[in-house]
């Protein structure tokens, strides 16, 4: 199996001289495989996603993601990259205040021309559906729950099917129930899918639901 | 994308890009009317009197004789005689002349003694003419004809006896009520000194003077057989306007008459001396273009002040259309296109307002101000101007664009709340 990711002797400081945030000498994840990352704060979790998400780059080693090698290209290659492969869902405050649930959703086929080759405002409906989000469609996102607005996050993440889904602590603003429901539809799409999905937090009790568990604080020496 | 995101993000803040637009195109609207109403007021000033290439008066002040001939201000030093201006009439370079001869008012407005030449011949504003708006031109003795600022301000109507004073000021304190005009016509409105003017003829100023002869009425009846026209004999003018053939004899002209032998007079060449004179009192017209550059460059910085105060509020928003692929440059120019787009939409939004305004104040500036605006297209001056004005606002979008790139590179993708 190929690797979605592959970190080696990675190093990573926002100035030179200063302390390392990232000292990673090796981490591999599988193309297809769902991951548990296990980061408290303090452990250059943004840092680690913003590295394999190629907004930053490497000071040194290598950050190869989906068969591209982040340290030798550019960085609208990697931006690129991030848009046509990548879905990303953050904490909260995943949507635009201004869109309606729809055009959030069918953003990223907007900005990527490779992401919407097929016809995306179908697979939107689909995505809508299979989210129960059908009644909210047009509604504006700030009118939603927190939990309705994860949802439509996801759902704007697994448009156009990309490779690789991060989700960045995305239930630490969700109670147990809606925790439980978006992990739930979460790992639903990823049956029929199989997107290599990492996804990051601080509960460790959402481990169960991964195949593998990764701990920062164990693989990253940093400073 | 980008077009879609900046409408949708504009009308998200619906009101604070409002008030945006609005102070763009009040600036907007100020500068390009201001704009109008100074070459307005300078076209007007200096096309008060057109066509003509010389006037002609006793030696003294050009100016004088420019204000006291086309303005009705101040008056002359000397007369001429009748015979200068005979001679000049007869040179084979003269296509026509217009006698002028001053020294009396009718309650303040100035009687201006002239003959049918003036009827025929004036021009103001380009190849505009004297034009009757009741009645006919005057031609007997007493026949007087007002301007339509003297007609309103009196109620006076065709066929009103009026009473000429003695002197040019408004309180007299001898009348010439022995010799009785008759109103038998009222020009149109023209917006130029004409309207302030009341009208008789050369052979109706000399009637007026008879028995004056010393300065004061000495009280005799005057056989009315000297009244008849016919029998009237006009001694002097006290300046006259002359129009030439060809324009390149103008100058020589002028030279001749400086030089006339027999009297002393001058002759100025009035388009000239009008735009000399503008010169002279036009520090205003600079004071109002550097108001309204001033109102403008305020305009301009509420699109910086409005676009940078939002940055920090949409740190969020960037950091999602950097998850989604964008770039740092997309942040960049999505600010930029905000900024143009809402210069824009005050451009737009002032030159219609400039011309709502224009189409309210006009008749209220022609007939206060004698300012001329006519309702025209976009000059290229003004397209210019508006031009200019697109690049800098776009230009002002700069500052907050370089911030939300510099503040898209630092977060990334972490969420600044």
């Amino acid at each position: 199996m190929t690797k979605a990711i592959s970190l080696k002797k990675c190093l990573f400081s926002y100035d030179k001289n200063t302390k390392l945030v990232i000292n990673i000498d090796q981490l591999d994840i599988e193309t297809g495989e769902k991951v548990f990352l296990y980061g408290p704060s303090g452990h250059g979790k943004s840092t680690l996603l913003n590295l394999t998400a190629g907004v930053l780059k490497a000071n040194s080693g290598s950050v190869e993601v989906l068969g591209q090698e982040l340290t030798k290209i550019s960085q609208s290659k990697r931006d690129h990259l991030r848009g046509e492969k990548i879905g990303y869902i953050f904490q909260i405050f995943n949507l635009i205040p201004y869109l309606t649930v729809k055009e959030n959703i069918v953003l990223p086929c907007m900005i990527n021309k490779k992401r919407s080759d097929d016809d995306f405002h179908k697979q939107a409906e689909e995505l809508i559906d299979s989210l129960g989000l059908r009644e909210y469609i047009d509604k504006k996102v700030t009118d939603l729950s927190i939990g309705q607005q994860q949802r439509v996050a996801a759902a704007r993440a697994l448009i156009g099917n990309p490779q690789m889904i991060i989700a960045d602590e995305p239930t630490s603003a969700l109670d147990e129930k809606n925790t439980r429901e978006f992990m739930e539809l979460l790992m639903n799409v990823w049956e029929k899918k199989k997107f290599t999905l990492i996804f990051v937090s601080h509960d460790e009790r959402l481990k169960s639901y991964f195949s593998r568990s990764i701990s920062l604080p164990e693989i990253n020496h940093h400073d | 994308m980008i077009n879609f995101l900046t409408y949708k993000s504009i009308s998200n803040r619906k009101f604070t890009s409002f008030l945006c637009v609005l102070s763009i195109a009040l600036s907007v609207t100020l500068f390009l009317g201001i704009e109008r109403i100074r070459n307005g007021a300078r076209d007007g000033f200096t096309n008060t009197i057109s066509k003509t290439d010389l006037i002609v008066g006793a030696k003294g002040g050009p100016l004088n004789l420019l204000l006291y001939t086309v303005f009705h201000i101040g008056g002359a030093v000397n007369n001429i005689k009748m015979k200068t201006y005979e001679e000049i009439k007869k040179n084979h370079q003269v296509e026509w002349t217009i006698p002028i001869s001053l020294g009396d008012a009718y309650r303040g407005f100035r009687v201006v003694a002239t003959d049918e030449n003036f009827y025929e011949h004036y021009r103001f504003r380009g190849d505009r003419s004297v034009e009757m708006s009741e009645g006919r031109i005057p031609n007997d003795t007493f026949d007087v004809v007002i301007g339509s600022v003297v007609a309103k301000k009196f109620n006076h109507k065709v066929g009103d006896p009026i009473i000429i004073s003695h002197g040019i000021s408004a309180q007299a304190i001898l009348s010439h009520d022995n010799t009785p005009f008759k109103i038998i016509g009222i020009m149109k409105p023209t917006s130029t000194p004409l309207d302030t003017g009341v009208y008789i003829t050369l052979q109706g100023m000399e009637a007026i003077h008879f028995g004056w002869e010393t300065g004061v009425p000495n009280g005799e009846k005057i056989n009315p057989e000297r009244f008849k026209k016919e029998n009237i004999q006009i001694s002097q003018l006290t300046s006259f306007m002359v129009k030439l053939k060809s324009r390149i004899a103008v100058l020589r002209m002028r030279r001749d008459i400086d030089n006339y032998m027999d009297e002393p007079i001058m002759a100025i060449i009035p388009a000239l001396s009008l735009q000399e004179m503008w010169e002279t009192i036009g520090y205003v017209e600079q004071i109002l273009f550097l108001v309204s550059l001033c109102v403008l460059l305020v305009g301009v910085l509420s699109i910086l002040i409005s676009l940078y105060t939002s940055i920090n509020e949409r740190r969020r928003e960037m950091a999602i259309l950097r998850s989604l692929g964008a770039s740092s440059r997309h942040i960049f120019f999505l600010l930029i296109y905000e900024s143009s787009f809402l210069v824009l939409a005050g451009c737009i939004l002032g030159v219609v307002s400039m011309y709502g305004l224009l189409f309210f104040v006009r008749p209220w500036l022609e007939s206060n101000f004698s300012v001329y605006l006519p309702i025209e297209a976009l000059s290229s001056t003004e397209w210019i101007y508006l031009g200019l004005i697109f690049v800098v606002g776009t230009l002002a979008g700069l500052i907050p664009a370089i911030k939300a790139y510099m503040n898209s590179l630092q977060d990334g993708l972490t969420i600044k709340i």
